[in-house]
């Protein structure tokens, strides 16, 4: 829907103040730049509307590049919402909201009826139509912000720290607010701040720039369990990290990611050296492409290594395995539940990327999420398996 | 006193309506041409200093040498007076709107140009309304220095109260020149108010609170 293809952006001078900046943002999507203060997120965001133009590289909507369209157009199809909240004193709430369509020349009627529309989604009377600015909170005016930017349901919206004028819990408040209503408009949004908390809450993917270049990308999700390097890290804060948060771990964050393996096509005795060279009593059965094919253990080893038949021939099935990016909570029980000793982990191509074992399992199940699942479901009776 | 308007009643009305008019018109030329001039000046900075500074000269010229310098040019009677009223009406309606548009919020201006509006519709439904309060205050200004002004039109011969203040001043009648001075007090008094009525109309409803709250 939105695309950047290479942007660069220079004031004066030779200084970068967004570097080469590639990225393409879904129709729909919720979009988060976030960085500390000068490190170009309101200059990447004015280039989508041409309020600045780009030094090199080019931006485009819907495929089209925005240098083709005509600029007022252009504007009045994206939606935009500033910090500084930006309504017209001197105009009615109602003429604030109107203000787009009254440029498109829709009717009196017309722009009266989306105005009283548009207050309803936010809660506010229709008797507020009539006042000025001034009469409101700057929660309320911010919410006209919003809604101004709504009015002739552009697409695309742009907001520039738009809550970060509020106060603390207004700006909670707006956030809850605008998330809902995102996801029943489904409006691509373009969304700048510079408060960590915000980006995590309101984003479906948060871009992270430092001096004009992105430094990761990536849902909130995989953004404080993957911090790329310590600017991330920090920015993000200690706090936010949740690598201690069993409640939000997948499985890859406790497997081991090297486990013992042995070849499908080898014969029965060379495993075994493999296995005692190890000290371990399971080890797991791979093909060249590191494909999962099962496993060999003790049990296995006692009962045929006097045929030295191949591997492949002898290898037991697991019984559960589980894609990376599962979430630790819903493997656990099954886990427990079914007393297998391991539990292999693979990727998209059911190559093998690790292995989950009793022994890692333990630490994270006695911490907390067995106790925590327990309230939640309410069942009980498992408990009975430890 | 009640001597002279019983005998000149009738010709100090039509004299006091001759020394509105020529204001009023002069203040409209200046009106006409000040503030479209001041908002331009704002999109050429660079300009406007130079503009500004040029205006501010032109006034410092004593008014009669201004209404003088018409003579050869446009003749004597009115309409010389009233040109050479409207140079003196240009700079203050002129350097409030320069800086009452420069004053107007750049948010608003950025919030108005990202929703889509073009040059135009930002100086016609955001940057004039919202200069309304200074620009009206240059418009005051210039209203009362203009109908004292007007006096000196009788110099020329355009008429007005000036006529009575001159003649006084020739045949030693300080009634003619009282006869001259308070109508012309009046008519300043009188139309500050009504501009002011004129104020509040025109200046949007959401700024006259600012105003009085601030
Ligand atoms: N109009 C401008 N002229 C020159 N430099 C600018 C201008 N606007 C922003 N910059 C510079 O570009 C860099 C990025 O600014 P900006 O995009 O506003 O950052 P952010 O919104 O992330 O705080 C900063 O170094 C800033 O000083
Ligand atoms: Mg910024």
């Amino acid at each position: 829907m939105l695309e950047f293809n290479q942007v660069t952006k220079v004031y004066d001078g030779t200084e970068k103040a967004v570097n080469n900046l590639t990225l393409d943002i879904e129709k729909g999507e919720f979009i988060v730049f976030i960085g500390p203060s000068g490190c170009g997120k309101t200059t990447t965001m004015k280039m989508v509307n041409r309020l600045i133009e780009t030094t090199e590289g080019s931006i485009s909507i819907e495929g089209e590049n925005i240098k083709n369209k005509d600029l007022v157009e252009l504007r009045r199809t994206i939606g935009y919402v500033i910090q500084q909240i930006g309504l017209f004193p001197h105009m009615t709430i109602q003429e604030n909201i109107s203000l787009v369509p009254k440029l498109l020349k829709w009717p009196q009627d017309k722009r009266r009826d989306r105005a009283k529309e548009l207050l309803k989604l936010v809660e506010m009377e229709e008797s507020y139509l009539d006042k000025f600015p001034e009469e409101l909170s700057g929660g309320q005016q911010q919410r006209i912000g919003v809604l101004r930017a709504l009015a002739a349901d552009p697409p695309l919206i742009l907001m520039d720290e738009p809550f970060g004028a509020l106060d603390p819990i207004t700006r909670e408040t707006l956030q809850m607010e605008f998330k809902q209503l995102q996801k029943s408009l489904h409006k691509t949004i373009v969304f700048v701040t510079h408060d960590m908390d915000e980006a995590l809450k309101l984003a479906d993917r948060v871009v992270i720039m430092k001096e004009g270049c992105v430094v990761q990308e990536g849902t909130p999700s995989h953004i404080v369990r993957n911090p790329a390097n310590d600017f991330v890290r920090e920015f993000i804060g200690k706090d936010r990290l949740v690598q201690n948060d069993p409640s939000n771990q997948t499985v890859e964050e406790i497997m081991n990611p090297n486990p013992v393996t042995v070849q499908e096509d080898m014969n029965l005795r060379e495993a075994i050296k493999i296995v005692k060279a190890n000290r371990v009593d399971t080890a797991v059965v791979v093909n060249e492409e590191k494909e999962l094919k099962g496993f060999i253990d003790v049990d296995t080893i006692n009962r045929y290594h006097r045929d030295n038949l191949e591997v492949g021939k002898v290898l037991k099935e697991f019984p559960i395995e589980v894609k990376k990016g599962t979430p630790l909570a819903a493997v656990i029980r099954k886990i427990l539940v079914s007393e297998v000793k391991y539990m292999p982990v693979i990727d998209e191509n059911k190559s093998l990327i690790g292995i989950i074992t009793g022994a890692s399992l333990a630490d994270v199940v006695y911490e907390s999420i067995w106790g925590e699942e327990e309230h939640q479901n309410g069942e009980n009776e498992t408990i009975g398996v430890k | 006193m009640i001597e002279f308007l019983s005998n000149n009643g009738s010709e100090l009305l039509v004299k006091t309506w001759e020394h509105f008019y020529i204001s009023l018109l002069a203040i409209l030329l200046g009106v006409i041409v000040a503030i479209p001039l001041g908002v331009a000046l704002t999109r050429a900075r660079k300009l406007a200093g130079f503009v500004i500074g040029i205006v501010g000269v032109v006034q410092t010229f004593p008014s009669l040498a201004i209404l003088a310098f018409f003579i050869p040019i446009l003749g004597v009677g009115q309409v010389p007076a009233v040109i050479a009223l409207f140079f003196y009406s240009v700079l203050p309606i002129l350097r409030n709107t320069y800086t009452g548009v420069n004053g107007v919020n750049k948010d608003l201006l950025e919030a108005g140009k990202g929703m889509g509006m073009s040059n135009w519709e930002r100086i016609k439904d955001v940057e004039v309304p919202l200069a309304t309060p200074v620009i009206m205050a240059g418009i005051r200004v210039s209203t009362v220095y203009l109908i004292g002004w007007a006096t000196l039109a009788s110099f020329i011969g355009a008429g007005g109260l000036g006529d009575y203040i001159f003649l006084g001043l020739n045949l030693y009648r300080p009634d003619y020149i009282i006869a001259g001075a308070i109508p012309v007090t009046i008519i300043a008094l009188i139309t500050d108010l009504l501009l002011g009525k004129l104020e509040n109309k025109v200046v949007p409803k959401g700024l006259s609170n600012t105003q009085k709250a601030a």
